[in-house]
């Protein structure tokens, strides 16, 4: 199935084309059933029924809670087991009559129980041991209901459960890095390749991006160094994600794009940042070096292999190439908390910006051009609120990159229309 | 089919819950039961909810003054030796690997949460936490509890299993058993 933004286009473009005579009128209503164009009549019933499902939990928890006190230890149990049982005894009882929709919202309800039940049995009971594992179980909970039923909410319940747990051990516990992560993170994105589910893949994606980022300290602590040699694993492995995605044609369930998507947008807000932290007055740690080199290296060798694919062109490789060179110039030159690097890292960083529009308006990528061109307004308001102290300044920085961004369109626009008017024919005696 | 799988759900999910009753009800009926002294605490922490925060006298550890090691690390997983002294048992010495073996001795595991280094990294205190430091009650009886605790009349009841995993069991007031923790 194919997202909604895409069917609604090619719907307006159905109609334009059939009245142009190029697509036969009876050929409507099969094309868009093969990019799945009318699945989503349930949506809205599917969003009142979690919506309905989540308030009773909520009832359901607050009742619980304004009678606890009250309550035996026998009548608790009851009614903590007796709530949960319900809710699946719902599913089962919905989706037997051919209601799923709603028998899934009830299977989301049984895994909410589920979760506030370990809370409620390790009250109960005065069990207080390392509660992050109270999570844990939660997840694990949820994951087994996304996979055996099979169910999407639950997987979309895991994949948060999952995140609150990592943060739970790392931001609360000081684990250094939270490994097992990884563990639970890959089943659930396994699951959402498995069940062809888009948002359940963009929702691994934000899960592992959010772990990669309460990392940081953890990096540090592990390797070593310094805040701003930390930063560029954020730079140069979404780079080198990002670069190997264009190597593989996009797949049905859309999962190299998502990736690639994501990719990037780490890629762009963690080079944008690079220049604010600091680095250790000596230079860069010898480790460091070998790991920038490598990214570097691998990041270059996708985006040539992905020459032969239609969009990728030797600007990739100029551009990919240049990120890398930049990252590793800044982190080899700064010292200390220096801000002299900030102008020429501007400078840098608008360049990457305009490569990513480049790059998108190719792939005909428009994640990548609205994104690059947000990017572009943030690097402005910047470049206006920090940079420069004087009027005078902001005037000439901009008008004469103005001007050089009018001069770089100018002369693209000539070779694509020398590209596109081919070679001249030559004159021939007659 | 779907039927049968949510089932499946059900019964692991409940499996669970069981699970943690059931180990609950196994550590409190382990052999082994020590009383720990409540240490009273900063009143203006000590109640939040419905809990009752404790602290006691082994949470915190100089060991220089005990058997067993003297470097630690935080979140290390410690156990601490406890030898009967009169009605109430105390810390004789806290290792990292595996318990000192003293004669009477019941070690009870518990993990670094912070601690102080003096010369050539030399523990010099550590305070370590049990999964015995909170303790539920009935809404509107805690303030009694706390008062209780405040005036160093309290004691509780720590059961510990082979493990050495620790569970209150009883608490005690003036050395009276007032209540009692059970599956019902």
């Amino acid at each position: 199935m194919r997202p909604p933004f895409y069917v609604r286009q090619l719907k307006i473009d159905l109609e334009a084309w059939i009245a142009k005579g190029l697509v036969p009128a009876e050929s409507r209503d099969e094309i868009l059933a093969s990019v799945g164009a009318g699945r989503s009549a349930g949506r809205l019933e599917t969003i009142l029924a979690v919506f309905g499902v989540i308030l009773v939990g909520a009832g359901v928890l607050s009742f619980v809670g304004a009678n606890w006190a009250a309550m035996t230890k026998p009548t608790r149990l009851l009614v903590l087991f007796g709530s949960m049982w319900l809710a699946y005894a719902l599913a089962i009882w919905f989706t037997a009559r051919g209601r799923e929709l709603i028998g899934q919202a009830f299977v989301l309800l049984g895994v909410i129980l589920f979760g506030s039940n370990i809370w409620f049995v390790a009250q109960t009971y005065n069990i207080n041991s390392h509660y992050p594992d109270g999570t844990l179980l939660w997840g694990a909970g949820a994951l087994a209901a996304a996979f055996l039923v099979p169910s999407r909410a639950a997987l979309a319940a895991a994949m948060a459960i999952g995140a609150y747990w990592t943060w739970q051990e790392t931001m609360e516990f000081r684990q250094p890095i939270h490994l097992e992560f990884l563990v639970f993170w890959a089943l659930g994105a396994a699951l959402a390749g498995f069940l062809n589910w888009r948002p359940g893949i963009h929702l691994a994606a934000l899960a592992l991006i959010f772990w990669f980022a309460i990392s940081f300290e953890g990096l540090q602590a592990m390797l070593g160094w310094s805040d701003v040699e930390i930063l560029t694993i954020y730079v140069l492995i979404p780079l080198a994600v990002w670069s190997a995605c264009q190597i593989f044609e996009a797949g049905p369930n859309g999962l190299r794009v998502t990736i690639g998507h994501y990719a990037f947008f780490a890629f762009l807000v963690a080079f944008a940042v690079l220049h604010l932290p600091d680095t250790r007055p000596e230079g860069p740690a010898s480790t460091w070096l070998g790991f920038a080199v490598a990214m570097s290296a691998v990041s270059l060798a996708a985006v040539i292999a992905s020459l032969q694919r239609k969009g990728s062109t030797g600007v990739d490789v100029a551009g990919t190439l240049f990120a890398c060179l930049a990252t590793i110039g800044y982190v080899m030159t700064v010292r200390g908390n220096s801000d002299a690097l900030d102008i020429p890292w501007l400078v840098c960083t608008l360049i990457v910006i305009l490569w990513s529009i480049s790059r998108g308006a190719r792939m005909d990528d428009r994640f990548v051009i609205n994104w690059s061109t947000v990017a572009f307004g943030l690097w402005v308001l910047y470049a206006y609120f920090e940079l420069f102290a004087g009027l005078m300044d902001q005037a000439v920085f901009f008008t004469v990159g103005g001007i050089l961004l009018i001069a770089l369109a100018l002369g693209l626009e000539n070779l694509r229309r020398s590209l596109v008017a081919g070679p001249k024919p030559t004159a021939t005696s007659s | 089919m779907t039927m049968i799988r949510i089932l499946i759900v059900v019964a692991l999910q409940s499996a669970a819950l069981a699970y943690m009753i059931v180990d609950r009800q196994a550590m409190l009926n382990a052999g082994r039961v020590v009383t720990l002294k409540v240490a009273p605490i900063d009143p203006r922490d000590i109640f939040r909810g419905d809990y009752v925060i404790l602290s006691y006298d082994i949470s915190r550890l100089e060991p220089a003054k005990l058997q067993g090691d003297d470097k630690f690390e935080y979140g290390q997983t410690v156990y601490v030796t406890l030898v009967r002294e009169g009605e109430v048992w105390n810390a004789a010495a806290v290792a990292k690997d595996k318990p000192v073996a003293l004669q009477g001795g019941v070690p009870l595991r518990g993990s670094v949460q912070s601690f102080e280094t003096g010369d050539g990294g030399i523990t010099t205190s550590l305070t370590v936490s049990y999964g015995i430091e909170s303790y539920f009650v009935p809404e509107g009886t805690g303030r009694a509890l706390e008062d209780e605790r405040q005036k160093g009349g309290l004691s509780i009841d720590v059961a510990i299993d082979a493990q050495g995993r620790g569970a209150i069991k009883a608490l005690r007031r003036g050395g009276q058993v007032f209540y009692v923790e059970g599956v019902f």
